[in-house]
């Protein structure tokens, strides 16, 4: 009976030495493994072989993969900075998963945010959006790299505007980006491709998207009417020596079949400087020049708890930068400073 | 006919009576449910991340099912000297093996059924979409497990377990990574070992074919004509090793 209690005792007593030298061993293998950690990314399979020797889970290993990029990410972000492997690791994700948006979207952020390297966030996105041509998120997020990390280089405007447009010709993008891409797409004066992306996005299932389509669709017949209007102008200015008193003189000369209608409500008339509008346009202009007026107020209106006395103070305390001219010929802001209303 | 629906029936029986089977059911459920800890260190990724872990926990757990009841299952009637029983009745060996086939088939039948209703519940819970690309990929796995089911079942009749085991492990590996000898480096361009390689691609069933997962994860839709190649691809290799299985039976010594 002692003799069994003896062994059990050291039974025991041998376990509890085992399990005492395994925990030793695991702390130390963790401090080793800890000193070794800044290096654990240093080495990334090629991504080709990779893709191929997966077990058919290429799908699961570009999660991980991506899930141990955002926590290298956050390592950097907090210490070194350099990001040197994040692109290796966006790139054998992608490559693994090729239709993981995700990884494209915000890899490409990572890249040219954190790492500054708008080239190699354009090239994944490029990538990207040859695998998954449906998808807005990608050449929204080109646009924006040309547009904040790019925008020195003298046609980032013009290529962002050019990859909104793709952006809006998936159909899907939403209606903040379409507004965007408009008004990028009015500077550029490019026509055709806004008709086109347009026209895509009356497919939209979404009904504002479709509405604003129409609605866009419309503006540019306008817009190509006034054109055709202003040339008609010129035509007679030369051809009779004086400029035409109203539209119709110029039906009257033959030069326009008829004054054609608007069908968003607007209508077309003559300026005073002898330039054919239509009110449809001119009133969006005036609501998109209106906007950083009003935003303007309303931030002189928080910092000062009163409104302006007049919109020069606007400039002069900083606010804006200069008042915009009225839109509408011959015609100026009217400013209530009791009220901080302008129309 | 009636004579492979009897061994099937008392194959069924057999299998879900393996321990192996729940074992290999409880890793398989632990897995997907699992999914969700892993989409908490994404960024709004977790969707994504379950589906993916449910269709490779349903293809893995589902291939271990095969390999492990599947590789025994010859072997067993042999070593137990039940075969002998069996194949004394008026029963032709091609019924025999057949039989055993369509029962451990619905054994694989059965367990899909039941960690593809675990996943989608799961999935539906945690706010993911039931789209039509999710149960195409689960089709296609389907169609990889018949194609290994069969595979398995022609190494129980030709070598032991353990063997058999590591061969359809080492298939799994190698059918995935088929499409390796089509995407050859450019040095080996005009070289026989290109051509023996190319050739390669076609001699191994491309078990790739068979894998949506990705496209599942992502919702990205298939084409129609994708779906029907790869079934009628995975039935014809099926059949192969079914042919093969009965003869190597047949030509057997018992």
């Amino acid at each position: 009976m002692r003799k069994r209690g003896i062994r059990l005792v050291a039974g025991l007593m041998a376990v509890t030495l085992c399990y005492c030298v395994a925990v030793a061993a695991l702390f130390g293998a963790d401090r080793a493994r800890t000193a070794e950690g800044m290096d654990e990314v240093l080495y990334l399979p090629n991504e080709k072989l990779l893709t191929h020797f997966t077990g058919g889970l290429n799908s699961v290993i570009a999660d991980l993969l991506w899930l141990n990029c955002i926590q290298y990410t956050a390592r950097e972000h907090h210490g070194l900075r350099h990001f040197t492997w994040l692109e290796a690791m966006l790139t054998t994700s992608t490559r693994l998963d090729p239709y993981f948006t995700d990884v494209y979207r915000l890899g490409a952020i990572f890249l040219a945010a954190l790492r500054a390297d708008a080239d190699a966030s354009l090239n994944l996105i490029r990538t990207g959006m040859l695998h998954n041509p449906h998808s807005w998120h990608l050449p929204y997020e080109a646009a924006m790299v040309y547009l904040m990390n790019k925008r020195e280089e003298p046609d980032a405007r013009y290529l962002a505007t050019r990859y909104l447009s793709m952006s809006i010709a998936t159909g899907n993008a939403p209606g903040g980006i379409a507004n965007l891409t408009a008004k990028l797409q009015d500077e550029f004066s490019l026509t055709e491709i806004e008709q086109d992306t347009w026209k895509e996005m009356l497919h939209s299932e979404d009904e504002f998207l479709r509405e604003l389509a129409q609605r866009k669709l419309i503006e540019i017949d306008l817009r190509h009417v006034c054109r055709i209007m202003n040339e008609a102008l010129g035509i007679f200015k030369s051809s009779r020596g004086r400029p035409a008193a109203s539209l119709e003189e110029l039906v009257t000369a033959g030069l326009l079949r008829a004054i054609p209608e608007d069908p968003l409500g607007g209508s077309f008339f003559l300026g005073s400087d002898g330039v054919a509008y239509n009110t449809t346009l001119l009133d969006d202009v005036v609501n998109r020049t209106l906007n950083p007026v009003i935003n303007a107020l309303d931030s002189y209106n928080q910092q000062h708890q009163a409104w302006p006395p007049d919109l020069e103070t606007l400039v002069r305390t900083g606010f804006l930068k200069e008042i915009p001219k009225h839109p509408y010929p011959d015609q100026h802001w009217e400013y209530d400073p009791s009220t901080g209303h302008i129309q | 006919m009636n004579r492979i629906k009897a061994v099937a029936e008392n194959t069924f029986r057999e299998s879900i009576r393996d321990k192996v089977l729940y074992v290999l059911l409880f890793f398989a459920v632990a897995t997907i449910l699992g999914s969700k800890v892993l989409g908490w260190i994404s960024i709004g990724q977790d969707i994504k991340i379950i589906k993916d872990i449910c269709l490779a926990a349903m293809s893995i757990f589902g291939t271990l099912i095969a390999i492990f009841v599947g590789a025994n299952l010859v072997y067993k009637e042999i070593d137990k000297k039940t075969l002998y029983t069996l194949l004394a009745q008026p029963m032709k060996r091609y019924e025999f093996m057949l039989g055993k086939y369509m029962g451990l088939l619905a054994v694989i039948v059965v367990s899909l059924v039941f960690m593809t209703a675990g996943s989608s519940l799961y999935l539906w819970l945690m706010g993911g979409a039931l789209n039509a690309v999710w149960f195409q990929s689960i089709l296609l796995i389907f169609v990889k497990l018949v194609l290994l089911t069969a595979f398995s079942i022609l190494l129980s009749t030709l070598v032991s377990p353990i063997l058999g085991a590591i061969i359809v492990v080492s298939f799994y590996v190698t059918g995935h990574a088929t499409e390796v000898f089509r995407d050859l480096p450019p040095q080996l361009d005009g070289t026989i070992s290109k051509q023996a390689l190319e050739l390669l691609y076609y001699v191994i069933p491309n078990l790739n074919l068979f894998n949506l997962q990705s496209e599942a994860a992502n919702n990205v839709p298939v084409a129609g004509g994708y779906l029907l190649y790869a079934l009628i691809y995975g039935l014809a290799w099926t059949a192969l090793f079914l042919v093969l299985a009965c003869m190597a039976f047949e030509g057997r010594d018992v």
